[in-house]
């Protein structure tokens, strides 16, 4: 944990296998700020690298690192199977049980376009799915 | 050692006029949508209106998280003191840093207030305790535009706010806020009458209990009591400095007693200092006199 960082007010707690940068706007939404903002400072002063830092996420968000990894795929390099390759809206029912009533991007696992507890379909529609086909 | 650089605070009639009064204003102001009523502890300085205000937060604080222990993420309390020269930017970032919310240096006086004002309300803070307010100087534009964000804060927050420092009655800010605000005066104990002299009595008895000295005998600092007074000159700001500091020279020098001698050693304020001078020259006269 970083020690010069302080614990944003309002913490969120991830959505399972979410994946990192959906995760940072949600976690500057709740808190009012810009995503941009919040990136950047969870990205840490003079780097060039993309994702957020662990150590600043794991101070800014006041949980401990074992727990964002294990949410978060993107932060353990070695979770991040071939299956990660692509990512795909939660079902909104199980966000909801959350109490996250925002969409929520997850890693693909297990079936990618269904919800098997809620039987919902979380894939594309229509002319989405055969643009995607 | 570390104890007695704390020590405990003494509950006086000020700081329970205090508490009484904050929380009555919160909860009157719960349902207020605007012009909510607020509180100004003003007086001179070393007369506990820090120590009044930040223990009204601390008792409305406990009374909160002992009625919703569930809600940890909940912030009942917010204190914020007011930088020297504070422009409304300022005073809003100050709120920001209170809560910890990271913001560029790009980020303009509005975002910084949105993002306040959206958080206070969703951590649902009920009291706003805003110190050192005598650093807005009204007469200047920047102080007088750094009172009116104040307001605005005021208007946008569901919250009580509570002033401490000198008075902000001065000119037409002043008079809205005379207009809104309750106030309470701290002053000097005085030692004059029969029962001011008890008061005073009492106050010492208090910090005599909290010490913590081997060779201390109970009673040897209520003796003084007279001669702490006249250090002191009834701040109970120097009182607690001169008590506690003595008791680290005792610990220090191994006593572990605190005599008038102990409590000769330590240097106070510059304005106790002078008042303390002041008045042994112009008893010196009259004994002489005698």
């Amino acid at each position: 944990m970083s020690p010069f960082l302080r614990r944003l007010p309002v913490p969120v707690a991830p959505f399972p296998a979410e994946t990192v940068s959906p995760y940072v706007t949600r976690l500057a939404l709740a808190n009012h700020l810009k995503p941009a903002t919040l990136a950047d400072y969870l990205r840490g002063p003079g780097t060039t690298r993309r994702r957020p830092d662990p150590g600043h996420l794991t101070a800014a968000t006041g949980m401990s690192r074992l727990v964002l990894q294990q949410a978060l795929p993107e932060l353990d390099p070695h979770r991040l199977s071939p299956q990660h390759g692509c990512s795909r809206l939660a079902c909104r029912f199980c966000a909801a049980a959350r109490g996250i009533y925002s969409p929520v991007r997850c890693w693909a696992m297990g079936y990618p376009d269904v919800c098997l507890r809620h039987r919902h379909w979380t894939g594309p529609y229509g002319a989405e799915r055969r643009g995607a086909n | 050692m570390d104890y007695h650089t704390r020590l405990a605070i003494v509950a006086t009639a000020t700081i329970r006029q205090v508490a009484s009064t904050g929380r009555r204003l919160v909860l009157l102001n719960r349902h207020e949508v605007s012009a909510r009523r607020g509180l100004i502890v003003t007086g001179p300085s070393g007369t506990g209106k820090t120590t009044a205000v930040t223990q009204l937060g601390r008792i409305h604080e406990r009374a909160v998280r002992r009625r919703h222990p569930e809600e940890q993420t909940r912030l009942p309390v917010v204190y914020v003191t007011v930088p020297p020269a504070a422009t409304p930017r300022v005073l809003a970032v100050e709120f920001a840093r209170f809560l910890g919310l990271p913001l560029s240096t790009r980020s303009n006086q509005a975002e910084v207030t949105n993002a306040v004002c959206g958080v206070l309300g969703d951590l649902r803070t009920e009291l706003v305790i805003v110190d050192e307010i005598h650093n807005l100087n009204l007469g200047t534009r920047t102080g007088a535009e750094a009172s009116d964000q104040l307001k605005y804060f005021s208007e946008r927050m569901s919250a009580t706010f509570v002033y401490a420092g000198a008075g902000l009655f001065a000119g037409p800010r002043g008079r809205q806020i005379a207009g809104r605000f309750a106030s309470l005066t701290t002053a000097p104990f005085p030692y004059g009458s029969t029962a001011q002299r008890e008061q005073w009595q009492a106050l010492v008895a208090t910090l005599e209990q909290a010490l913590c000295l081997h060779r201390h005998r109970p009673g040897d600092l209520l003796k003084l009591d007279a001669y702490l007074h006249a250090r002191t000159d009834g701040m109970i700001g120097s009182l607690s400095h001169l008590v506690r500091g003595a008791a680290i020279e005792a610990i220090l020098d191994g006593s572990e007693a605190i005599t008038k001698a102990t409590l000769e050693s330590v240097r106070l304020d510059h304005a106790a200092e002078l008042a303390h001078r002041q008045r042994s020259k112009t008893r010196a006269p009259s004994r002489q006199a005698s």
